[in-house]
């Protein structure tokens, strides 16, 4: 153990067991009992407090000073310690508050997440509806855009104008015809007035105007004046077209190109006056030909017959053979032309065609045929017989030929007999005149009904060959048919079809 | 008026201009036995001098009846009708149309125009003949007509 004899000497006091050894050496020789132990126990102050009991001795006093320097020290030590802990103690403490704070804020924070979660799913569901609202309208886009693809392929794929206006008529939309046929773009179309396009732009416009008030205009004739100055006609038909609220937004009309068309028309009505006409002249020139060979004919007839009245036996027997048969061919010639006026007449003296009730024509036939049905000994019945639409007189004609036809063709060793009938076929009545005489062979059908065919010599069977072509055209002014169905040697039976009138009764 | 072989002649003037008819008319008329003298002028326009007593014809006679064609060069046989039932000196002629024309028109027309009677010309001569001694029968022996003037 060292002794401290000078201050210096105490520097190694402040090795604590240097202290200790020396405080105890000293405790237990001059410090009451109950101050070393405070000394020892380290209770510096109340050990100071008994030490101030203690005579010192100058060293110890150096010491003491020592002491107290050094308790000064480890006091000033401990305050700063103090002081430290105090200043560890605020911040603690504000730490601490921090730390509430930051736990309130924490919790705010909280709050506001949640606040901020709730929106933000809020937003994330809106997201999602507007996402899907998104793709419907991209779906009806899409769908709208096929729409309006398919309006323009429909449009586009018509070989008519089509194209729209607005209410006063300047053009909306065009289609590509209307480029091919006006030669004008499409760009050049829209905006520009309807009636500019057309040579009469009046009627043009009256065309779009008929549209608005009458909410459509069909088969409206207009002429296009081309790009290039071409004219076009075509046939205009126009709609309009209405909000769903119902208020006129605009008129679509479509044209048509009518050139070949009209002239189709055109010629055909051409054809159809010149076929008029020559059929008119046909018929003239076999009336008036027929007419006018009468006035030399009957010269020639009135004089033969006046050499034959005046001279038969002056002359010799050659000269009356001659004049014989001069006179013959003479009045056959006069009956061909007799029958071919009759023939002609049957188409230029037309009537209006009227109720013509088939009994009573049956009825004046017969009794025109009066002398020829009792001599010859026919027997003729009928069924009943309808009113038909046409020319009474005709009728009786037609009638009247076909009797007597059946007449002048009977066989000898049998009555002559003659039905006539009509049925109801479809829309028609069906006549037929039947008879039981020497029938026609089916070669000869069609050949009959020419003007002038004859089957049979003039000497069994007089006649011009005209009666039964004057029959065919009678039946074919009416709109109907005839024809012939025979069995050679069993008789024949005629037919021939009338329009029905809808109305008429047996 | 007389006929058969006693009394006056009667003055007929026919108008037509085809010799053939005018012979064929004169002979039918020889046959039915009427005395007459027939003047015959071959247009509408010559007839109508005769009638009138114009120029060549200044010294010709009043006709007792008119057998008139229709048919006729210059002025047809209507327009002589109307010219003749006109002239308050000529009307009371009677004027017999005799024709080849059957057409309904004509017969209308004629019948318009006063005609006396409208006479189609028959194709045969038998029928001519008889149409002929008809036409004399009635006009020259039934009818009494006015004196000539």
């Amino acid at each position: 153990m060292q002794k401290i004899k000078t201050p210096h000497d105490a520097r190694g006091l402040l090795n604590m067991d240097t202290r200790a050894v020396t405080t105890s050496d000293a405790m237990s020789q001059r410090v009451p009992a109950r101050a070393a132990q405070n000394i020892r126990r380290g209770h510096l102050i109340r050990g100071m407090r008994d030490i101030g009991h203690i005579e010192w001795k100058p060293w110890e006093q150096e010491v003491a000073m020592m002491q107290r320097i050094g308790e000064q020290q480890r006091f000033g030590t401990a305050n700063r310690f103090y002081s430290t802990l105090e200043r560890i103690q605020a911040l603690l403490e504000s730490v601490h508050e921090s730390e509430q704070k930051l736990q309130a804020s924490n919790e705010e924070m909280e709050a506001t997440n949640e606040e901020l979660q709730a929106s933000n799913e809020e937003m994330e569901a809106t997201t999602e509806e507007l996402q899907a609202s998104n793709e419907e309208m991209e779906a009806t886009t899409e769908e709208l855009e096929r729409s309006n693809m398919y309006r323009q392929t429909l449009m586009n794929s018509m070989l008519d104008i089509l194209m729209t206006t607005d209410p006063e008529g300047v053009i909306t939309e065009v289609n590509r015809a209307t480029e091919r046929i006006s030669g004008y773009t499409r760009q050049k179309l829209i905006g520009q007035p309807f009636r500019k396009f057309f040579t009469d732009p009046e009627r043009a416009q009256a065309g779009i105007d008929e549209a608005l008030t009458k909410n459509e205009v069909s088969n409206y004739e207009l002429m296009v004046v081309t790009k290039d100055g071409r004219q076009v006609p075509v046939s205009y038909n126009a709609t309009v077209v209405r909000e769903p609220s119902g208020k006129i937004t605009g008129v679509v009309g479509s044209a048509r190109d009518i050139a070949e068309l009209k002239q189709a028309e055109e010629q055909k009505r051409l054809t159809m006056e010149e076929l008029e006409r020559s059929n008119v002249e046909l018929g003239q020139f076999a009336y008036v030909s027929s007419h006018d060979l009468q006035e030399p004919l009957r010269m020639v007839s009135s004089y033969t017959q006046l050499l034959a009245e005046r001279y038969k036996g002056k002359l010799d027997a050659d000269a009356d053979e001659f004049i014989a048969y001069a006179v013959d061919g003479a009045n056959r010639m006069q009956g061909m032309i007799n029958d071919l006026l009759a023939y002609s007449r049957v188409s230029t003296e037309s009537k209006e065609f009227k109720p013509t009730d088939c009994e009573a024509v049956f009825e004046r036939a017969l009794a025109n045929l009066e002398g020829a049905i009792k001599e010859s000994g026919t027997v003729v019945t009928h069924d009943p017989l309808p009113t038909v639409m046409g020319e009474t007189l005709q009728f009786v004609q037609l009638f009247q030929n076909l009797i007597s036809n059946a007449i002048k063709f009977r066989r000898e060793e049998e009555t002559s007999r003659i039905h006539i009938s009509a049925e109801q076929k479809g829309n028609e009545w069906v006549f037929s005149v039947r008879d039981n005489g020497i029938g026609i062979d089916p070669e000869y059908k069609e050949r009959i009904f020419v003007v002038f065919q004859r089957l049979h010599d003039k000497e069994k069977y007089s006649g011009t060959g005209v009666g039964l072509a004057i029959c065919k055209k009678i039946v074919q002014r009416h709109g109907g048919k005839i024809w012939v169905e025979s069995e050679p040697g069993r008789g024949s039976t005629f037919y021939f079809t009338i329009a029905r009138r809808g109305d008429e009764q047996l | 008026m007389n006929t058969e072989e006693t009394g006056r002649p009667v003055e007929i003037l026919l108008v037509e201009d085809n010799a053939g008819d005018i012979r064929l008319t004169q002979e039918a008329l020889k046959d039915a036995k009427v005395r007459n003298n027939m003047h015959v002028t071959r247009d509408g326009v010559e007839a109508m001098s005769f009638l009138r007593r114009e120029g060549k014809y200044a010294t010709a006679p009043h006709p007792g009846i008119i057998l008139l064609d229709l048919n006729l060069p210059r002025m047809n046989g209507r327009e002589v009708l109307a010219e003749i039932k006109k002239d308050p000196n000529l009307k009371h002629i009677p004027v017999v149309v005799l024709t080849t024309s059957e057409a309904e028109q004509d017969i209308v027309e004629c019948y318009g125009l006063h005609v006396n009677c409208y006479i189609t010309k028959p194709v045969g001569l038998g029928q001519f003949m008889k149409v002929v001694k008809s036409i004399k029968d009635f006009w020259f022996t039934m009818v009494k007509l006015p004196e000539n003037q």
